[in-house]
């Protein structure tokens, strides 16, 4: 018997194949988005994926937020169960507490996606942020030193973005307890947290972040107060405070709280 | 004259003494004080166990470089296996010939044999004049050993001699029932141990590597390019052999035997088998440039050793058509090499712990050991829709912080943490978390958790420690995390 051979099927599928792979090999987006139309619209193509952003706590009790924006970013950047690397300097883990995986598990961060390095200067963790960064499977790198140490400089932030560029893998620098200086970062935020919307019975609701894109080598700055969406991974703006839709949870004096829950 | 003396049982007595002494009439066990009586011009050293150990474990590991099988033999003896070993000396007497002349060289007198098996090897070197006994002679040289060679207890031993038994010979052709049932079982077990009746294997100090490669010098290698270019070929056939046998190494031991006898080595951990030359020189630099301190040639290394301590079966992967696998890859070698820089215990990855108590709820593994145990879920499991009940980042330990509470059970309407007031507008609590009584000292309280968010919108995870209604004072307030 013969069997016969659909050469034209054959090559057809192959074609499509290939296809896809390349189409995959590229899918590293080069830009990412935060899955909120009107923000997205605003600002253009997304944030630059293999690039620097730049994350920055308002005050010292802003620690945590800047830290759920960091990690959203992450999400929003990296593809589905790709690792992330979380390089910790031991001091800021010291001041700010040291990242809680049931809690980044609430947030949408998968912990077994988690690689957490817990350096001991700032140096150990440029180091190892700039090994992280050359790896291509790596879906996000969250560099995280204290405060301002001198070897963040310019050219090492310039080597870090080089680096970031290369592989598109994107580096998310957050900053604890830190001034902005003047660097290579493409963005620059400044996060303070931002009242919730209570999820009823005067408890609090989803991270609300009060976000200002202080820099932005490639396009507008602005000021946002946006909500994460933790199991779409999406952010949706909100309207600033002083608008109609969060109005009478932020302001109650607690003690119009107590007397409503007492 | 040289004499080495301890305490025993409330008197100075010799330990050990020189040739001298002995030639004078001193001999072990003898009161410090009955020497002097004799002896005007002794030497007298106090007996250190400890350091004797450590001189004997250092040249345990000096022996390395003649057989991996090295095991301590009393406090004063090492055991080599050379099976397989000696003719890379030339023979077993070209070997001990130059484990002779070169521990003479650091000092130390030797006595030696090498026997068929271990217990024969030991009573030759200790009670013969030693040598390489030959098989054939073997049975025939034991039989004309004293007794005292059979190292039993000094009644069993008097009691032997009483009966006109002066040789091993004499009592080998004895009945062995009789033998155990006047005397022990022990003798009979030394007897047979002795003719290789009965198998005593040595335990080896270290763990014998799955496989090895090493390089004798006939000059000292003394820089660092060469010691380099020896390593690399020796890992090319580290690799070779691996390959054969379809493995891969987790961890590899580098040694470097130094010409005055100070050996180096240097353990290098990897996450996933290694394969390569080239993976394995990574590693091996990365390793090289942490090391607190540097390896140092001195007066150059004479054997440079690659051991295999770990191996692991390797699949072999077909690579363009997967890309996922390759991302695997990639990402394990630089936890490798990051392991390798900062410590294991520096890179991890959390794995949840079956516990309601928060700060036990994660354990930070070493991200090289890859978990095989099936997972467990993180507790308390996520909700869709509801926001976070856990923080993003935990204080360890949780900062006290100074509450005023509206109602005394109730949450806390405002509190100072870090000298910042924070006026509380949403509150949610409490999720009452007890102590693991079965864990904890009996002093530990139960904690009522609240979920706080303040007027410009902080969110915090604090507690109270403690009951209000059970205890006698009131309760203290902790800050334990910061919500995003």
């Amino acid at each position: 018997m013969v069997t016969t051979v659909n050469l034209t099927a054959l090559r057809r599928d192959i074609a499509s194949l290939s296809e896809r792979n390349a189409l995959e090999a590229q899918a590293p987006r080069s830009a990412f988005g935060f899955g909120d139309r009107s923000l997205d619209r605003m600002l253009g193509k997304g944030l630059q994926r293999g690039a620097l952003h730049e994350v920055f706590s308002a005050k010292m009790h802003d620690a945590g937020a800047a830290t759920g924006f960091v990690i959203a970013l992450a999400l929003r950047s990296s593809s589905d169960q790709s690792p992330i690397v979380w390089l910790e300097e031991d001091f800021a883990a010291q001041e700010y507490g040291f990242p809680y995986a049931p809690g980044l598990k609430n947030l949408g961060l998968d912990p077994e996606r988690l690689v957490i390095v817990r350096c001991s200067s700032p140096q150990d963790v440029l180091k190892a942020a700039s090994d992280s960064l050359g790896i291509r499977g790596t879906g996000a790198v969250i560099i995280a030193p204290w405060s301002n140490p001198k070897c963040l400089d310019l050219t090492a932030t310039r080597k870090l973005l080089l680096t970031a560029q290369q592989t598109g893998v994107p580096a998310l620098l957050l900053r604890l307890g830190a001034v902005p200086i003047d660097n290579s970062a493409v963005t620059r935020w400044m996060i303070r947290s931002a009242p919730s919307q209570s999820s009823g019975a005067s408890a609090p609701g989803h991270p609300v972040f009060d976000t200002t894109l202080i820099r932005n080598r490639q396009g507008m700055t602005g000021h946002w107060i946006l909500q994460w969406e933790s199991d779409d991974h999406v952010f949706r703006q909100i309207e600033p405070v002083s608008g109609t839709v969060v109005s009478t949870p932020a302001h109650r004096p607690p003690q119009t709280r107590k007397s409503a829950t007492g | 004259m040289l004499i080495v003396v301890d305490k025993v049982v409330n008197a100075l007595r010799l330990t050990a003494l020189d040739e001298r002494a002995a030639k004078a009439g001193l001999f072990k066990t003898m009161a410090l004080t009955d020497a002097r009586a004799q002896f005007e011009n002794l030497d007298i050293a106090f007996a250190s166990p400890r350091k004797d150990a450590a001189l004997l474990e250092k040249l345990g590991d000096w022996c390395d470089c003649y057989t991996p099988l090295v095991a301590l033999d009393g406090p004063d003896g090492l055991m080599l296996d050379i099976t397989g070993c000696a003719h890379l000396f030339g023979d077993e007497q070209n070997m001990l010939k130059d484990i002779h002349q070169r521990l003479n060289q650091y000092g130390v007198a030797v006595r030696s044999a090498v026997a068929g098996n271990a217990s024969a090897a030991h009573a030759f070197a200790r009670h013969s004049p030693g040598g390489v006994i030959d098989d054939s002679v073997l049975k025939e040289k034991l039989r004309r050993l004293r007794l005292v060679s059979l190292e039993i207890d000094d009644v069993h031993l008097a009691g032997l001699k009483r009966a006109g038994l002066r040789t091993v010979g004499d009592i080998e052709v004895l009945p062995r029932a009789a033998l155990a049932a006047r005397f022990s079982a022990g003798l009979v077990d030394r007897l047979d141990a002795l003719f290789g009746y009965a198998n005593h294997p040595i335990s080896p100090r270290r763990i014998v590597p799955a496989c090895m490669a090493e390089r004798r010098m006939v000059e000292p290698l003394i820089v660092m390019d060469s010691v380099e270019l020896v390593l690399h070929a020796l890992g090319n056939a580290l690799f070779r052999q691996l390959q054969q046998r379809a493995e891969g190494a987790r961890e590899i031991e580098a040694s470097f035997f130094r010409v005055d006898g100070e050996i180096r080595r240097i353990d290098i951990q990897a996450g996933r088998p290694l394969t390569e030359t080239k993976t394995l020189f990574r590693l091996l630099k990365e390793r090289l440039s942490t090391l607190a301190e540097p390896l140092d040639a001195g007066y150059g290394f004479d054997i440079i050793r690659l051991a295999a301590v770990r191996v692991e079966r390797t699949r072999t992967v077909q690579k363009s058509l997967d890309t996922n696998v390759q991302e695997t890859e990639e990402i394990g070698g630089l936890i490798d090499r990051l392991s390798i820089r900062l410590g294991t215990n520096r890179v991890q990855r959390p794995h949840p712990v079956d516990t309601h108590i928060p700060e036990r709820a994660v354990s930070l593994e070493p991200a090289i050991h890859t978990a095989t145990e099936l997972p467990l879920e993180w507790t308390p499991g996520h909700h869709p829709g509801e926001p976070p009940e856990r923080p993003v980042r935990l204080f360890q330990p949780p900062e006290q912080i100074e509450t005023t509470a509206g109602i005394p059970d109730g949450a806390p309407a405002q509190f100072v943490w870090r000298r910042v007031r924070h006026n509380i507008v949403l509150a949610e609590g409490p999720e009452r978390i007890a102590p693991e009584w079965w864990r904890e000292h009996a002093g530990a309280l139960t904690r009522d958790y609240y979920r706080l968010e303040d007027n410009k919108g902080h969110r915090f995870w604090v507690f109270r420690e403690g009951l209000y209604e059970r205890g006698q004072t009131t309760p203290r307030w902790y800050l334990h995390g910061l919500f995003a």
